[in-house]
């Protein structure tokens, strides 16, 4: 996904579809964060995949699968709610630590707000392929 | 001492995001340098390029630009002699350069309007660009009259001449551009496509000589200037919060329940854009 005109991620528009931010690392980089973003729920009132994330909490597991490549396996190691429009910086950098971030909106929804006001930012790391260790 | 030094810094107005967001880390401790790359845009004349009497760049060909590089921040005796002769005797070019602490300069050997060989410095521009631009600076560094520089057929660049530059932020993507002769359809250079990648700044030196046919594009780019997204615009109707309560009681629930491991997330690799 790219940068809209308002100089937001684009989304997409299928709430069952995750988007990767283009810009930015792609899953199972050597380094920086890859950041997917999808919706929590659509206009039409369809509940989004991202949904899911209200209910992860720290270690659980993430995996992301390539086409031609190997699945890349992360773990939730944090997940904060962030008022909207103020991503931390920590989650589109480009350097560093490898990281899966994944983002969607979190109430409160205000709808004569515009809707949802904050984000739920999810930070993983990846999960050492020697030593997997996979939740149970 | 580092007072000081951040207050020079931030007088020095956009070099100084340079100097704080790329160069800080690898400058830690000699805060007194500044980036300097020399582009040599003179045609026919391969060169020797001294700095107060020392080589800085040998056998160095028109139409190439040197990565940057750390010098002492200062003022330099710039020397230009044609390749091999001797650096006492009388140079081809010579200028003082003044090169801010923190700056980022790139020094052109290049010719006049009317085809005189001259020395110019410029400072790089290597300020943050927005989430998902570009930034594209023309340099007119060719004896041509003025110009306007188009991209995809409209101008981007109008009446540049030499040695002006002008700028501008653009959508990351690859840029259909040509030169024309300035209020004309004339193309002067191109067309040629500029790959600009996203968080980059890219400088396009018009260089060479009208007369001699020999007007050509020479890229310089610089990167690590890229900025986050304002947001994440993911939510809609409010479906997975709103239905029956004001808390967290999802209507989600009963399904996502059942998932005690967190959703497995297919990921769509797209082919990735690389500037």
């Amino acid at each position: 996904m790219g940068v809209t005109d308002r100089g937001e991620t684009a989304v997409p528009d299928e709430p069952s579809v995750a988007g990767w931010y283009r810009y930015g690392p792609a899953p199972g980089s050597a380094s920086g964060s890859a950041v997917l973003v999808g919706h929590v729920d659509s206009d039409t009132g369809a509940i989004g995949e991202f949904a899911a994330l209200y209910d992860v909490r720290r270690g659980d597991g993430v995996e992301v699968r390539r086409a031609g490549a190997e699945p890349v396996r992360y773990r939730v190691v944090s997940r904060v709610t962030v008022p909207k429009n103020e991503l931390p910086s920590s989650a589109f950098r480009r350097t560093g630590a490898p990281a899966l971030t994944l983002i969607t909106c979190a109430p409160p929804f205000v709808p004569e707000r515009g809707g949802y006001l904050s984000d739920l930012v999810v930070a993983a790391e990846p999960v050492k392929s020697g030593r997997a260790q996979w939740p149970t | 001492m580092t007072s000081h030094t951040r207050l020079a810094v931030a007088a020095s107005a956009g070099a100084c995001a340079l100097a704080l967001g790329v160069c800080a880390p690898a400058l830690a401790g000699q805060q007194d340098q500044a980036m300097v790359s020399v582009f040599h845009g003179i045609p026919g004349m391969t060169v020797d390029v001294y700095a107060n009497g020392d080589e800085l760049i040998g056998d160095f060909k028109p139409g190439t630009v040197t990565d940057p590089k750390s010098l002492d921040a200062g003022t330099y005796d710039i020397k230009i002699f044609e390749a091999g002769k001797d650096p006492a005797g009388t140079p081809a070019l010579e200028k003082k350069i003044e090169v801010p602490e923190g700056a980022n300069a790139t020094v052109a050997a290049h010719l006049s309007a009317d085809g005189t060989p001259e020395l110019t410095a410029f400072t790089n521009d290597v300020s943050r660009v927005d989430a998902g631009k570009a930034r594209l600076t023309v340099r007119h560094v060719a004896a041509a009259p003025a110009v306007d520089v188009r991209a995809g057929g409209q101008p981007v660049f109008s009446n540049l001449t030499n040695p002006k530059e002008d700028t501008a932020e653009v959508d990351a993507g690859t840029l259909n551009t040509d030169v024309v002769l300035a209020g004309t359809d004339t193309v002067a250079i191109g067309p040629a496509d500029l790959k600009l990648g996203e968080g980059t700044s890219n400088v396009v030196y018009a260089w060479g000589s009208a007369d001699d046919k020999n007007l050509a594009l020479a890229t310089q780019t610089f990167s690590g200037m890229a900025s986050s997204p304002r947001g994440v615009p993911a939510g809609g109707s409010g479906a997975a919060v709103a239905p029956n309560s004001s808390d967290l009681s999802p209507a989600w629930a009963a399904g996502a329940g059942a998932v005690a491991v967190a959703g497995v997330l297919v990921a769509r690799r797209v082919a990735r854009r690389r500037g």
